[in-house]
């Protein structure tokens, strides 16, 4: 279905933008309130400890300070900082503040003062005598070491938590019988991937503000996706009534998962509910990398069976283990995501088996992080798929095409692993995955520089592919909602409770509305993500936003187009089936008549009937259509000092039909060079004790703009049905390729497999030296 | 201690501590469109213009800033008045969250006064100390030649 | 701890005595103060009234006052000399922002391990004129080893002879991305007559476990060789030590050291050729 669109599909700019380059907008950090305290943490030097002894008196005394908060003075319900929806799908293992510490960067104390610097100084000041605990860095250990979490941690859902053993969470999930499919297989490949720890690294750290309104009412702003989540915990851990606790977004700089998480917003609460002053915490750039979250570090083992003639893959084995840190958040579903945004891809696969465990360590704290799970299983996965062509003697494109996932398909995974539940049976109803491998492969010039081992010196030059599928939010779990009015003008208000984090999602959300009522995209006003002044939303993730919160706003505009016909009826003395729009006017059928909808607007306020034009509409997935994606490297590798240097990627994205191609671009571009930069070099360090040796942008690098090989992005347009206006998803995928891709690059060039992310020249060097170059 | 500061073309008589970095003088005074991302001189977030040349306001100790012209991204552009720089950042899409975009638009402005047609080296160079995590750059460098061309026109 | 004080001293005999009261440092442009707590000094002194951000060419010495910037040096070499090394250098030294703040007094003054400059200044045997406790000219090498050159005094100026800076140089540094700071340098100076003979070679390396190394083993093997006679892969090196940083592990580096010192004479080499 291909619809003439007037307002999707357009390069619409986007609505914030100019506010933003002008530095106009107040992010949340920038808000200051009169007689505002400050708030600073102290932080654990130990991996794991009990609090002894602690001792606040100095801290307190400093001129200045005006609280000093232990694990003794806040309530110790246990949650999940996870924003996620209830009863969330994570473990309740932590509280604000506990006796016991579990990892170097774990709170200790919140100290609030009239400054940030008194209150940093002050948190020094406080004497704590640790009792050291043994503590373990190994997931492949964990099993077998202390427990990590509280001996009251507990799980919301009836799966696999077995704390005392260290398993935050387990999924087994089979089809048919591997072994026996193992052992008719011709061909046999079993290997081990490992992928590492990365700070999201969004350039605005986290923060929150708190202040009580007139009418006693706490408001927090924050730097957050999930602001219905943050009000609903919050309110739970405070135990104060939700009614009590207004939740705002402001402009977010940048999220990528790292803003799905509620740790900062019930301390700022806190302290303003103590001291009866506003608060306001802002994270340095140290405790962002040591103390927010991560991306959770993965093991994978992929065992796959072939059979040699067909190139059938019979029988596959997935077994993950996958690094908590301290703490669960997304322990679950990160870990259900490697198989389930994964396996699906290749769905005529009989016999599989999908087993992973997450595993508690004293380590930072893993969460969500753009591409959730995915990232980590797509790259076991591209590069056996790349083994197993070699070994079949064919093309991987080819044999990628042949047995992708295609239009009409489905995969029992889609039933059988969801979020924390079983997930939901679908069809594919729209899949130019076959389409995006074509495109891109002509871009990389694949057919002409394949193989080919272009060597100049020490530099030898590779191409490699991956192929990827994520999903369009969470099915019969996540809803967003929205409300729309119209103005005496003919302009409307959007309500969206949708959460704009940087992506553009008011942007979109305005143009699906603006199309859908037939009016530009200047006559819509956007406010969103305000628990007191727009509907529900879930948040700005598991790329969401377009797909549920877009359905919400399709309904609504289609609701609020049918009252706006109605009064044109009655204006234009027709029926309303008589009635059509174009443009923001409402003609007869014969065109012989019209009226604007100014002319709409004001007569619907003042002359007869009067009412005010509105609607209100929810909206949830009933499926997950994946957007797909072939991503594609080229690479030169200096095999002396084992540097890898991205010449070239490209990204060809099936994302349905784009409802802003520039915003769809800039999505696949920004999480295509967080992937380059996650695949080559962006790491964390850890000493022996668990201390991260790189907790800057000093010693932890972010791809700068002369970093940026050639990108280039194909956008292959399909249409989704169940789509607000045929679109998907397309905020995370673009994360996944660049590792497996960059791999298999690196295999064409040298010969040489890595297993190992990042690829750091040392690694290369490495596995040069293990398995010998083949040029 | 006290000083005088002349921010966006307007002297001003800050009382501060000596020990305080520009960033923080700035940001206490209301001068919020400069931006904290590191204190470490890394992120570029937080770049003005002092006497014209990009630096990184965390890492100028705000007493050797006195009496020296500073620039904030407010004293290039503003909303009802943008500079062709923030408009053509605005029509690239080179705008995501717009966190690192104040200091991209200063590293842009600096760049063009030297050099009206910059080459794909001189564009990463001049912002090679402005980091995005949202746009992949790309965006960005196409915005940079979209305003060296606004900006000739202008001429 | 008392408030910080600050000095901008109108002249030299002003800022002699400042500098010689304990606890005051001298304030280039911030940015190697700021990477500690800036609190621990009494006072700092800002040299900027004193007229030393300058680049002088006029006579045997390229002479640069402390007080200019790495990209006041940018500048000057892009017009003067783009094949300076300390050019090389700069060029790649942090970023813009940084390179605009960075001073060649405040660099001189901190040389930390990933100084991208501290290679080439070594190779140009720079000196650095002192002003306070000590006055006059002294190496380079001297005042980066000596805690007693550096009490007390300010430095003013940095010299080299230009003729130094004119023969072939290669520059590398040990990066994970292209805006890293150096795990290590190394700087490579060469001075090659018309008939193919290596007259002069001074080779660096800034970062490893000497802090900085002249590679005398190495430079002593094609000092007064002729270009075509020397076998770059039988080339002996210097014992080179590296510490583990968290941009690679010291065996790491040891085996990119091995690969890029070649690999720039190599390239000086190709040059001549």
């Amino acid at each position: 279905m291909n619809r003439d669109f007037k307002v999707v599909g357009k390069e619409v700019k986007k609505i914030d933008a100019l506010a933003l380059a002008t530095g106009e907008v107040k992010f949340t950090a920038d808000i200051t309130l009169p007689d505002m305290l400050h708030v600073a943490f102290l932080y654990s030097p130990y991996p794991h400890a009990e609090i002894e002894e602690i001792d606040t008196e100095e801290a307190l005394n400093t001129p200045g300070v005006e609280l000093v908060l232990t694990y003794k003075d806040v309530p110790q319900t246990l949650h999940t900082t996870a924003g996620q929806g209830y009863p969330e799908p994570s473990p309740y293992d932590t509280r604000i503040l506990d006796k016991r510490v579990r990892f170097v960067g774990d709170r200790v104390a919140i100290v609030a003062a009239r400054t940030r610097e008194i209150a940093q100084e002050a948190a020094k000041k406080i004497k704590v005598k640790y009792k050291p605990l043994p503590y373990n860095l190994d997931p492949e250990k964990a099993q077998e070491s202390e427990p990590v979490p509280p001996q009251d941690a507990y799980h919301l859902l009836p799966t696999i938590y077995e704390p005392r053993k260290n398993i935050a969470a387990g999924i087994k999930l089979k089809f048919g019988d591997v072994d026996v499919a193992f052992e008719k297989s011709d061909i046999v490949f079993e290997h081990r991937f490992e992928v590492q720890y990365a700070s999201h690294s969004a350039i605005e750290p986290h923060a929150a503000v708190a202040f009580y309104d007139e009418r006693g009412r706490i408001n927090i702003i924050s730097t957050t996706q999930v602001p219905f989540h943050a009000r609903r915990i919050v309110s739970r851990v405070l135990g104060i009534p939700l009614k009590n606790i207004r939740v705002i977004k402001p402009r977010i700089g940048g999220g990528f998962g790292g803003k799905q998480e509620v740790f900062l917003e019930q301390v700022v609460a806190l302290v303003t509910m103590i001291t009866k002053k506003p608060s306001k915490v802002v994270l340095s750039r140290r405790e962002v990398f040591t103390s927010s979250r991560t991306r959770h570090p993965m093991i994978t083992w992929y065992k796959a069976g072939v059979k040699k003639e067909t190139g059938e893959i019979t029988a596959l084995k997935l077994k993950a283990l996958m690094n908590a840190g301290a703490y669960g958040p997304h322990a679950l579903t990160v870990m259900a995501n490697a198989g389930s945004k994964v396996l699906p891809l290749f769905n005529k696969i009989k016999n599989l088996l999908f087993e992973g465990y997450t595993v508690y360590t004293n380590l930072p704290v893993g969460g969500a992080y753009r591409g959730y799970g995915a990232t980590q299983g797509y790259f076991g996965f591209n590069v056996m798929l790349d083994m197993i062509a070699e070994e079949l003697g064919i093309d991987v494109l080819e044999f990628f095409k042949k047995w992708h996932i295609k239009k009409g398909e489905t995969s029992p995974i889609f039933e059988e692993l969801g979020e924390g539940k079983e997930g939901v049976a679908q069809v594919i109803r729209s899949c130019a995955l076959s389409e995006c491998i074509e495109k891109g492969a002509e871009r990389i010039e694949w057919y002409k520089k394949r193989r080919k081992k272009l060597r100049e010196g020490d530099k030898v030059r590779g191409v490699g592919a991956a192929i990827l599928m994520q999903g369009s939010g969470i099915p019969k779990i996540d809803m967003g909602a929205a409300y729309i009015k119209m103005n005496e003008d003919g302009s409307f208000n959007l309500h969206v409770g949708a959460t704009d984090i940087g992506t553009g999602s008011d942007t979109i959300l305005a143009q699906i509305a603006a199309e859908e009522i037939g009016t530009s995209i200047d006559k819509m006003i956007v406010y969103s993500s305000d628990t007191d002044f727009t509907p529900f939303d879930v948040g700005a993730y598991a790329s969401s936003t377009t797909y549920i919160s877009g359905g919400a706003v399709l309904k609504c505009a289609r609701k609020i187009k049918e009252e706006i016909i109605k009064v044109a009826a009655e204006m234009l003395n027709v029926p309303m089936d008589a009635v059509f729009i174009e443009n923001g006017v409402a003609y007869t059928e014969d065109r012989t008549q019209h009226v604007s909808f100014e002319d709409i607007a004001l007569y619907s306020m003042y002359s007869r009937n009067q009412h005010q034009i509105q609607a209100v509409a929810s909206h949830i997935g009933l499926e997950s259509p994946p957007p797909f994606m072939a991503q594609f490297a080229e690479v030169e590798v200096d095999i002396k000092t084992g540097r890898i240097e991205v010449l070239k990627f490209v990204s060809a994205v099936d994302c349905g039909q784009p409802i802003n191609p520039v915003l769809v671009e800039g999505q696949v571009e920004g999480a295509t060079v967080n992937g380059i930069g996650y695949a080559l070099w962006e790491d964390y360090i850890f000493d022996e004790q668990g201390r991260l040796k790189n907790a800057s942008f000093w010693d932890y690098k972010i791809p700068s703009i002369k970093d940026v090989p050639e990108v280039e992005t194909i956008i292959c347009k399909t249409y989704e049905p169940t789509g607000p206006m045929g679109a998907k998803s397309v905020a995370e995928i673009g994360i996944n390729g660049p590792i497996p891709a960059i791999a298999n690059a690196v295999y064409d060039a040298i010969g040489i497999r890595l297993k190992s992310s990042p690829f750091t020249p040392e690694k290369v060097l490495k596995a040069i030296k293990e398995q010998g170059l083949k040029l | 201690m006290k000083g005088i500061f002349k921010i966006n073309g307007k002297e001003l008589e800050i009382s501060f501590e000596a020990h305080k970095v520009l960033l923080d003088v700035l940001r206490e005074n209301g001068f919020t469109e400069v931006k904290e991302g590191c204190r470490e001189g890394e992120c570029g977030a937080c770049v003005v213009l002092l006497d014209g040349k990009p630096v990184n306001s965390c890492q100028v100790l705000a007493a050797s800033a006195m009496g020296h012209e500073i620039t904030t991204v407010k004293g290039i552009g503003t909303l009802h008045n943008p500079h062709p720089i923030e408009e053509a950042f605005v029509e690239a899409g080179a705008v995501q969250c717009g966190f690192c975009t104040p200091g991209m638009v200063i590293a842009t402005y600096a760049l063009l006064k030297e050099n009206k047609d910059p080459s794909d080296e001189d564009i990463k160079r001049a912002l090679d100390g402005n980091l995005c995590r949202c746009t992949g750059y790309v965006k960005i460098k196409k915005a940079v030649k979209l305003a060296a061309k606004k900006v000739s026109e202008n001429e | 701890m008392g408030e910080l004080v600050w000095y901008f001293p109108d002249s030299i005999e002003e800022l002699k005595e400042i500098v010689q009261e304990e606890g005051v440092v001298v304030h280039g442009g911030g940015t190697g103060l700021l990477r500690g707590d800036i609190r621990r000094y009494k006072g700092l002194v800002d040299l900027g009234k004193l007229g030393f951000s300058y680049i002088k060419n006029d006579g045997e010495f390229v002479e640069i006052g402390a007080t200019s910037t790495y990209n006041d040096l940018v500048s000057f070499f892009k017009e003067k000399n783009t094949k300076s090394i300390l050019y090389k250098s700069l060029l790649e030294s942090a970023t813009t922002p940084l390179r605009n703040r960075i001073t060649i007094g405040g660099s001189v003054a901190y040389f930390p391990p990933w100084s991208d400059i501290a290679g080439p200044l070594l190779a140009l045997s720079s000196e650095v004129y002192l002003t306070g406790s000590r006055e006059g000219w002294f190496k380079l090498t001297d005042y980066v080893q000596s805690k007693e050159l550096k009490k007390g005094t300010a430095i003013l100026k940095i010299r080299y002879e230009k003729e130094k800076d004119s023969g072939y140089s290669h520059h590398f540094r040990a990066v994970r991305n292209r805006v890293d700071h150096p795990a290590f340098t190394i700087t490579l100076l060469m001075e090659v007559s018309d008939n193919r003979e290596i007259q002069a070679a001074t080779f660096y390396v800034v970062g490893s476990k000497d802090r900085f190394k002249k590679l005398t083993v190495l430079e002593s093997q094609v000092i007064g060789k002729r270009v075509d006679d020397i076998h770059v892969e039988s080339l002996s090196l210097d014992n080179v030590e590296f510490y583990g940083k968290v941009q690679f592990s010291p065996e790491y580096q040891r085996t990119l050291f091995e690969v890029e010192v070649k690999r720039g004479i190599y390239k000086i080499l190709e040059m001549v050729k």
